[in-house]
């Protein structure tokens, strides 16, 4: 019962509800979803060859049990679509980043050796604290268009938005992870290293 | 206002929409002279493509 990967496949629960959350919009469906999904993962943890990365796998695993949960959720809440919202109509937000002549009210800087953080734990915990603070819509959309890969238009769909509107939500996350690292991560480059 | 050029607010909405569509020649220059002069959306157009790299390196990571 003490199989050392039972803690290593626990590690990657905040992973999983992050990806369920972006599919299914209701936290106590995605718990459920992921609660699942581990269980099944721990019974089945000696089929896992190793052949994609344990993260890989576990994400299979929990993909059916969101659709499972989808299908049977159908009628609730959460499946409905959010263009009541009209988040992406609305560009007013953008004015909190460029000035009336259109530049950048704080300027992006040169970003020193981002390839070095991936490799760092805590960069990824900033990764993962930027990702939660994206408003809206957008930490959702963002996960599943750029995290998970899936087509815009399947996203746009599913969230019941144009395709506009779902380039102008993956744009706005896009700009707060931008300006959330540069504080939390690549702003502090020599208070890190000194 | 289509000969206008970019600034830096319609430069960085067309560098992240090029991850979502084919952008016009007439886009692709407009944004490319942009860039030539704007060391500011150089980064923010180097930071995209960091957010782009590290969400795929997220999606594997053990």
């Amino acid at each position: 019962m003490t199989d050392p990967r039972f803690a290593e496949i626990e590690s990657h629960r905040p992973y999983l509800l992050r990806y369920a959350l972006a599919q299914l919009r209701d936290g106590r469906l995605a718990e459920e979803a992921v609660q699942e999904a581990l269980l099944a993962a721990l019974e089945s943890i000696a089929s896992f060859g190793g052949k994609s990365t344990l993260r890989t796998w576990l994400t299979s695993i929990l993909r059916f049990k969101v659709i499972d949960l989808q299908r049977r959720a159908v009628a609730e809440r959460a499946q409905q679509p959010l263009h009541e919202e009209a988040e992406g109509g609305d560009e007013t937000w953008l004015d909190e980043l460029f000035d009336a002549t259109g530049h950048w009210r704080e300027a992006p800087q040169t970003w020193s050796d981002p390839g070095a953080a991936l490799e760092q734990r805590r960069f990824w915990e900033a990764f993962e604290r930027c990702l939660d603070r994206v408003p809206g819509a957008g930490g959702r959309v963002f996960f599943r268009r750029e995290i998970v890969g899936e087509d815009t238009e399947a996203i746009c769909k599913a969230e019941g938005i144009t395709a506009s509107n779902c380039w102008v939500i993956l744009h706005r996350a896009r700009l707060a992870l931008r300006v959330c690292l540069e504080k939390s991560w690549f702003g502090r480059e020599t208070a890190r290293e000194g | 206002m289509k000969d206008e050029e970019p600034n830096c607010r319609a430069a960085s909405k067309l560098l992240s929409i090029a991850y979502e569509r084919r952008l016009s020649p007439d886009e692709l220059a407009a944004l490319q002279r942009h860039l030539d002069e704007c060391l500011m959306c150089r980064n923010f157009d180097s930071q995209l493509k960091f957010l782009h790299n590290a969400s795929q390196r997220y999606r594997t990571k053990d």
